[in-house]
């Protein structure tokens, strides 16, 4: 299904899936020129373009998650009324659809890591279990937006807002010492994009962070939103197709 | 396995999704109601308390008003509508025909669809291997099968959703008002597949106005108003009833008088009355 998705996106489109490689590409683009260029900030261009890259590939996670995951269910409204079939397929469905752009991303990001990044240290071993949890809070974050969406559809004006507001109050495109002293642990402790992100910057940057804390705020914050999320669909699942 | 539908007590109720402000007075009034938590959720019955059990063998046929609850009721058996009393067991594969096309992606080919189409009504991905061309055959489209759905004319369309459908086997088959789609010589071939259809699933219900075909096909009839079985007999009683009662129980309210009156105002109005 997934497949059959993704193939029906790129109908007609001259570029297909070379998009799911410019996109991401090009938003690096525009936040670099944008902050390099334009606002002259950012320290060293190399450093701040690395930097950038790591955020803005990695945070695509979400997004690309929350347009796929949050109109799953009332977008297939015509599809579950005549079909018994799991709306948690449909959002998993989604899911996958966004892991395909992120790992895609993650091929962009990994050659310009191989070329302008730092030379990774031991804390990169850290780096695949990072990873494994903020996919696993993104999905959480999908599970939720797609079954909230349902009886909420303001969430649909919503969602995309705060996502960027997120994204900015995250250590996603500045570095985590940009936040006064006394605000880190408090942020990091219950944000968990900002964990994930400063865990991020830690491990492939050498970015100095909290790390405990970090750590136990992102896979705290990950389990209890994952739990919550399936309890949630086990309440409300079998009421979807009578409100969609 | 033996195939057999049973319904206990069953009630499927909707919260009615429109509020019943007509202005914006009303709007702020019914909004500070909510907030003073005073404000409960109309709720629209679909259907009330039915009890019924098909057994295998049996053709049933489901004829009522518009409204009256047919589909929710074949909804409801399929496991698309859980329901909020009672319990409903159901032993075989179901297979709803209730309508055509919804599963396919237009801007995929018939060939694509007809994977995606069969994955979606619970074929292994082996088995629609192993039928596409049987269905392809049937759905007669020839070098179509290979063009995206969108360039498909709508019979084109419902002969592939037909032929998938009936690729399926079911034990127990629900069918809602499909039975003639295409043209001429496809409805002929669909309806002697529909007939080997209904000789294959062991148990069969069927919605329809087709007071005819009912009368043909079906072994029993249930005739549902207003979300409750107003009969269950054999088709020539119930139909005979039917008929005679011009498809409308004395003093059952239409389902717009029933909408009508838990919003508390006109749906739409009606020129002929102002």
């Amino acid at each position: 299904m997934a497949v059959g998705q993704e193939k029906a996106a790129v109908f007609q489109s001259i570029l297909g899936n070379v998009w799911l490689l410019l996109a991401p590409a090009l938003q690096i683009g525009i936040y670099f020129v944008l902050i390099v260029v334009i606002f002259k900030s950012g320290g060293e261009p190399r450093t701040t373009f690395m930097a950038l890259s790591l955020g803005i590939l990695h945070y695509s996670l979400l997004g690309n998650t929350a347009t796929q995951c949050q109109p799953a269910i009332h977008g297939n409204a015509s599809l579950l009324l005549q079909v018994r079939l799991e709306p948690f397929l449909l959002i998993w469905v989604g899911y996958l659809r966004a892991l395909r752009k992120w790992f895609a991303a993650l091929i962009v990001f990994y050659c310009l890591y191989a070329f302008f990044g730092p030379t990774p240290g031991v804390k990169i071993l850290a780096y695949p279990l990072i990873g494994v949890f903020w996919a696993a809070l993104c999905w959480s974050a999908g599970l939720w937006m797609a079954q909230l969406t349902v009886f909420v559809r303001d969430l649909e004006r919503f969602v995309p807002i705060f996502l960027q507001l997120l994204m900015y109050s995250a250590p996603v495109i500045y570095p985590v010492s940009f936040y006064p002293d006394s605000w880190v642990m408090t942020v990091v402790a219950f944000n968990p994009v900002a964990a994930a992100f400063a865990l991020f910057r830690w491990s492939l940057l050498g970015e100095p962070c909290p790390v405990e804390v970090c750590a136990a705020s992102l896979v705290l914050w990950t389990a209890a939103s994952l739990i919550l999320a399936h309890q949630a669909y086990a309440t409300l699942g079998r009421r979807f197709t009578k409100v969609i | 396995m033996r195939s057999e539908i049973q319904l206990d007590s069953v009630s499927i109720r909707f919260r009615m999704s429109y509020h019943q402000a007509r202005s914006s007075q009303q709007w702020l009034r019914e909004l500070s109601r909510r907030a003073l938590s005073r404000w409960r959720p109309t709720m629209f019955h679909a259907l009330s308390n039915i009890s019924l059990c098909i057994r295998e063998g049996e053709v049933v046929g489901v004829i009522g008003r518009n409204g009256c609850g047919k589909t929710t009721l074949l909804r409801t058996i399929a496991g698309i509508y859980q329901p909020d009393t009672g319990r409903v067991k159901v032993d075989g594969r179901v297979s709803a025909l209730l309508s055509l096309g919804t599963a396919f992606n237009t801007l995929l080919s018939g060939r694509e669809n007809i994977i995606l189409g069969g994955l979606t009504l619970g074929l292994r991905l082996r088995e629609i291997e192993r039928k596409s061309q049987e269905i392809i055959a049937f759905a007669e489209l020839g070098d179509f099968i290979d063009v995206p759905m969108r360039y498909y004319s709508s019979g084109m369309m419902s002969r592939l959703s037909f032929a998938l459908v009936i690729a399926i086997e079911p034990d127990i088959l629900l069918i809602d008002e499909t039975l003639s789609v295409g043209d001429i010589s496809f409805q002929n071939r669909s309806r002697s597949a529909m007939h080997t259809l209904l000789e294959q699933a062991s148990l069969q219900m069927i919605v329809s106005h087709d007071l005819n075909t009912i009368r043909k096909v079906c072994t029993r009839v249930i005739w549902i108003e207003s979300g409750c079985i107003a009969m269950d007999g054999t088709p020539t009683e119930v139909v005979d009833q039917y008929e005679e009662c011009g498809g409308v129980m004395a003093g059952s309210p239409s389902v717009v008088e029933r909408v009508h009156a838990l919003s508390g105002g006109p749906l739409f109005s009606d020129p002929a009355r102002s």
